[in-house]
């Protein structure tokens, strides 16, 4: 497949009387945003914030964020399948992308309460308090700060985010609160990806995956939760495979697919799009390597015997490909991790040599094992850094992602953070923020 | 221990390690009839005994044996 990637600078961005983009600055008209998201008649209330990089802003309840990317050439639309949107193939053809800018939707849960019981603790509504004693109460680990040194941790720090605050619809379930603010989400990626369809790119890159078998072999293989367990085969929450969230057999996606959005949902739709595993080894293809392609793995089977038949039939695929390396990744940890080491395992018992990105576990101070469960045949790994923020958050003017007024704690400087196993609030699992190996 | 994912218990340690059922139902399985579901706790239950009257030198994992109703078997196949 042969893609073209037009990637158009977002410099500025700022309210104003219509919603357009001329010389790196995209203007937006606050009423047609907000009425975008309102047309779900589901949505009571909405807000739409701006957050650029340097403002003293944080970002509260923040859902999934997008990089607002159009199709204008070539079957299929951007992030097909997200929320129900058309499944046809995509990867080749132009897109273009909106560089430096995230649609994130905040969803605000306080007014919406319980639909069921135990929904709070199952969706991790509960985590106040995880962040130890030192930290003001009420506050969660899952916040962006867009200034400051937590900034640096995740891409959002330094983009400029169009933040759309979404009351949650009460007397639903989460996962129907999910769909609905992701859905609200993507209709305003999809109109402000409008702006830019016949601008011209600042620049152009073209990935062409014709196989080249002279060159080393390499496979990707990132290990993605599949929300089935907690959602149902045809839940709304979580990453998904052009829509589809279920536990699966694992799936094969050409890179250009992946540039297309077809990996999207629930926080890792901008992360996927712009998975630096997959962008670097789409630009040494043909170069010094082959890029085999994606073996996406699904993750949160229930038991051990599930993980050792999905390690094998990964294994089986990369093998079939021709792959002599894999680079793995895994995603959200405990259980998950075993998943992906019996991966590991399976490949190298295959002959192929694997390297593994991964985030540090570093929380508990050296008491606890550095990685859960590390087969022996795991040789190669590639740490994404620790997730450490040295010298904490400072206090911040302004609270975005609350439809009334937030208390007043999440305006306070926060303490340095150390270590990230169970704390989410930076979840490295590709190597996009600036502890990744491009320091080391 | 009963674990669903024993590779994790043996690599830490645990001395006796059974395989339970799932992450999510340890010691049954609610898509069995209510009797099946017993029967498949009490066969875990009598595996953990005969565990713990086990002397072991290494962390060591103990299948149930399943001698009880086929019902058992859904174990294997099992994708919820």
């Amino acid at each position: 497949m042969r893609l073209e990637v037009g990637s158009v600078q977002v410099d500025e961005i700022r309210w104003g009387p219509s919603t357009r983009f001329s010389n790196g600055t995209l203007t937006l008209d606050r009423d047609e945003i907000e009425e975008l998201v309102l047309q779900d008649s589901q949505i009571e209330r909405t807000r739409a914030e701006i957050a650029s990089p340097g403002d003293s802003v944080r970002i509260i309840n923040p859902n999934d964020k997008i990089e607002p990317r159009v199709k204008v050439a070539g079957r299929g639309v951007a992030y097909p399948g997200y929320q129900g949107r058309p499944t046809e193939q995509v990867g080749s053809g132009r897109t273009h992308r909106m560089a430096g800018l995230a649609v994130i939707d905040c969803l605000d849960y306080s007014a919406a309460g319980e639909s069921q019981a135990g929904e709070d603790r199952t969706w991790s509504r509960d985590e106040h308090g995880t962040l130890g004693n030192d930290w003001p109460e009420g506050v969660s680990p899952d916040f962006i700060d867009v200034s400051g040194p937590g900034a640096q941790l995740k891409p959002f720090g330094t983009l400029h985010n169009l933040c759309i605050v979404i009351q949650a619809p009460s007397g639903v379930s989460a996962d129907e609160q999910h769909g609905v603010s992701q859905s609200a989400a993507m209709r305003v990626a999809e109109r402000i990806a409008e702006t830019v369809r016949n601008v011209q790119p600042d620049y152009v890159e073209t990935f062409d995956t014709q196989p080249r078998p002279d060159l080393p072999s390499v496979a990707y293989i990132p290990h993605l939760a599949s929300f089935e367990p907690q959602v149902g085969p045809r839940g709304r929450f979580g990453s998904a495979v052009y829509g589809q969230g279920r536990l699966s057999a694992p799936w094969l996606l050409e890179s250009t697919e992946l540039m297309d959005g077809a990996v999207a949902g629930s926080g890792h739709t901008w992360i996927m799009a712009n998975n630096p595993v997959v962008m670097s080894l789409a630009r040494r293809h043909g170069k010094d390597v082959n890029f085999l392609g994606c073996i996406l793995q699904r993750t949160n089977w229930t038991n051990q015997r599930e993980y050792v038949l999905a390690a094998h039939r990964a294994g089986v695929l990369a093998e079939k490909l021709g792959a002599q390396g894999a680079i793995i990744t895994t995603d959200v940890r405990g259980q998950r991790w075993v998943g992906t080491m019996l991966t590991v395992q399976e490949c190298e018992n295959r002959g192929i040599d694997v390297v593994l990105l991964t985030e540090e576990e570093d929380n508990e101070n050296g008491a606890a094992p550095a990685l859960l469960f590390a087969p022996t045949e795991l040789k190669y790994v590639v740490t994404t850094g620790t997730g450490d923020v040295a010298g904490g958050f400072p206090a911040v003017d302004r609270v975005i992602g609350a439809i009334d007024e937030p208390t007043a704690q999440w305006y306070k400087a926060f303490p340095p953070l150390h270590g990230r196993y169970g704390i989410a609030h930076v979840a490295d699992y590709y190597g996009y923020g600036s502890q990744s190996y491009a320091d080391y | 221990m009963v674990s669903a994912l024993p590779s994790v218990p043996l690599t830490l340690g645990a001395h006796r390690v059974v395989r339970g059922i799932r992450v999510e139902h340890l010691c049954g399985d609610p898509t069995l009839s209510p009797e099946s579901d017993r029967e498949l706790m009490l066969l875990i239950a009598r595996t953990a005994l005969r565990a713990i009257k086990t002397q072991v030198q290494e962390p060591t994992l103990f299948e149930r044996e399943e001698t009880q109703a086929p019902s058992v078997h859904r174990e294997l196949v099992g994708a919820s």
